[in-house]
């Protein structure tokens, strides 16, 4: 039986040009997926702003009007998003790391924000910085992830915020050196440094 | 990227341009689908080796009987293979064949032992847990009105399967059906299957009997024919059916010798591997080598990833929060959490090709049995069991270990 080269030719051919456009509707979705992020990045950062300068309109009463729990729900939402996109997009991807380091800086102030308002309304919140890395160098981090994910679950009002150890970014850079955060996972609850993997039980022990 | 999204799209390529290849080989010689209507009916004749088959052998003859074939150009030889059963008595209550009984040697040696007493021009074998359809050896005759053409196989089909493992097998044998038809448009059929292949006499004469020593004497012979540049065709309206393995162990043991057979035989013949030999050679031998090997890899790399990620990390992750597991159990049907990446995209694209080739294989050896839940039977086993039964295969030719074929070990 005779072998036509021509239609091996063009099966290859016709593999590739199907193959290439599956990989470009899939990257197109991708591509769509983080401008969703990006904008509920933004629309977070006009009502970080709001609440800001609400702050200081009535600096007089802060505790009148702050609640911060339909940001941190916002803030939450955002970030386990972008943590799908990293997981399907690599964590090399520009867009998701650039995604991320702005989302720390958000994250940053919202929570300088929390804190300002605990202090001056004697609010009983606790707040969670978590450090992590995705560089395949902690290997408890999944599971540290885990647990906060669960604690935000039982607990609602629980403000939780993650960063990654290693953006490089100036404001993080402070945090870290004021906290002494050199490894992940590394935990600050209410202001105080734990190091290493915390089980969900020792860290409600110390809510 | 990681090696599951690469294994991924190596999978996905390769079952992208196999399934384009075969549907363009099916497009192009539509118009031969039917088989050749025959100018004259050669005399036939048909080997039932039986050995402890007391249950089945009726069946079996009596659909032989039943072929729409003259009774003078059809010649019916029982080779009872020393069963230890009352096969003999059984088949004697047919007075119409010719039966034989001799001690056991195993099913290639029964056969020969058939050939050397059969007088037609074109010869088969029917395993005696297989039954034909009244018209099947009409649609086959007419192929060997070309010289060229020493054997044509049959669809061979799955009887009333009805447990799961018997259903996965029916979703098998119908892809086989519309692989053999495209790999006989292609000149690569390196399968001759026992049930029901019909030969020419005078291959067996010039170049020797069936090998008694072979695992699957049915890949030797079809390897034979090929090395030899003769043609092998595809009757796909012959309908055969044939009584599978329903259970885990029996199925595990067929597959075993098949494959090791498989394994055996193409090593005999690697000289098969070339372009001398047509697509046969440059094609779809090495899919075949190809696509096991593509199977076994991610076998072993889903057992890793679910030993590693699915079972340890979630019993960290449990025992991490005091498994307090109803809290976490709260689904998330955000749309945006649905994965639409372009290696699941292309997964669906692999699996719809995978839907065609059923659809297209019922339609053309006019099936109608009810298939309702075996192509997810199939999706969710076949995989998981064909890299099963390869690594072992493999294994015991690795490790030299034997594999009992009747009462023989081979």
């Amino acid at each position: 039986m005779k072998v036509s080269k021509t239609k091996y030719l063009a099966v290859f051919a016709t593999t590739t040009l199907i193959f290439v456009i599956g990989l470009i509707i899939g990257n197109q979705i991708s591509a769509l997926k983080l401008k969703n992020v990006d904008s509920l990045s933004e629309s977070l950062r006009i009502d970080t702003m709001a609440i800001e300068i609400q702050y200081l309109l009535v600096s007089e009463e802060p505790c009148l009007v702050f609640n911060s729990t339909p940001l941190t729900e916002e803030l939450y939402e955002i970030g386990t998003r972008l943590d799908f996109m990293e997981n399907k997009l690599g964590s090399n991807n520009p867009s998701v790391l650039h995604q991320k380091e702005y989302y720390s800086m958000l994250e940053l102030r919202h929570w300088l924000l929390v804190k300002r308002t605990k202090k001056e309304c004697n609010m009983n919140t606790t707040h969670i910085l978590y450090f992590y890395s995705n560089k395949g160098d902690c290997p408890r981090c999944e599971e540290q992830g885990y647990v906060l994910s669960y604690l935000h679950k039982k607990y609602p009002a629980l403000n939780i915020y993650s960063f990654d150890i290693n953006i490089d970014n100036v404001a993080l850079n402070t945090i870290k050196r004021v906290y002494k955060v050199t490894e992940a996972p590394t935990l600050l609850i209410d202001d105080e440094a734990y190091y290493g993997f915390m089980s969900s039980r020792s860290v409600e022990e110390l809510m | 990227m990681q090696f599951g999204d690469v294994l991924v799209y190596v999978i996905s390529f390769f079952g992208l341009f196999t399934s384009i290849f075969f549907f363009l080989t099916l497009i192009e010689n539509k118009q031969n689908l039917d088989s050749p209507k025959h100018k004259r009916l050669p005399r036939v004749s048909v080997i039932v080796p039986a050995y402890n088959e007391e249950k089945t052998i009726t069946k079996t003859i009596s659909s032989l009987l039943n072929l729409d074939y003259p009774k003078d150009k059809l010649e019916i030889i029982v080779v009872d293979d020393g069963s230890t059963d009352d096969t003999y008595k059984v088949a004697e209550r047919f007075g119409e064949i010719k039966l034989f009984r001799k001690d056991n040697e195993g099913k290639g040696a029964t056969l020969n032992f058939g050939l050397d007493r059969c007088s037609g021009e074109l010869v088969g074998a029917l395993d005696a847990d297989s039954f034909v359809d009244k018209d099947a050896l009409r649609n086959m005759v007419g192929f060997f009105e070309d010289n060229e053409i020493m054997a044509v196989t049959p669809s061979l089909k799955a009887y009333k399967p009805r447990r799961v493992l018997e259903k996965v097998q029916y979703i098998e044998y119908m892809i086989g059906i519309f692989l053999r038809k495209v790999f006989a448009f292609m000149g690569a059929i390196h399968v001759t299957p026992g049930p029901f292949t019909i030969y020419r006499k005078e291959f067996f004469d010039k170049y020797g009997g069936y090998d008694d020593a072979n695992l699957t004497e049915d890949i030797e012979i079809a390897l034979r024919i090929q090395s030899h540049r003769f043609r092998i065709e595809n009757a796909i309206d012959a309908n055969v059916y044939t009584v599978m393995p329903y259970k885990f162990k029996e199925l595990l043991k067929q597959r075993l010798r098949w494959y090791l057979g498989f394994i055996n035989n193409t090593l005999d013949y690697k000289h098969l591997f070339s372009s001398r030999y047509g697509n046969l050679g440059i094609f779809i031998l090495p899919v075949s080598f190809v696509s096991v090997a593509l199977v076994i890899v991610s076998l072993f790399y889903f057992i890793y990833q679910f030993i590693t990620r699915t079972v340890m990390q979630n019993y960290f992750n449990l025992s991490s929060i005091d498994f307090d597991i109803l809290r976490i159990l709260s689904p998330n049907l955000d749309l945006f959490y649905f994965d639409l990446s372009a290696l699941a995209l292309l997964s669906l694209a692999t699996l719809v090709v995978g839907i065609i080739m059923i659809y297209t294989a019922r339609r053309i050896s006019k099936d109608s049995s009810e298939i309702k839940f075996s192509y997810i039977f199939y999706l969710l086993a076949y995989w998981f069991l064909f890299g099963l039964w390869w690594i072992t295969a493999f294994v015991y030719k690795i490790l030299g270990r034997k594999v009992q074929w009747g009462n023989k070990t081979i």
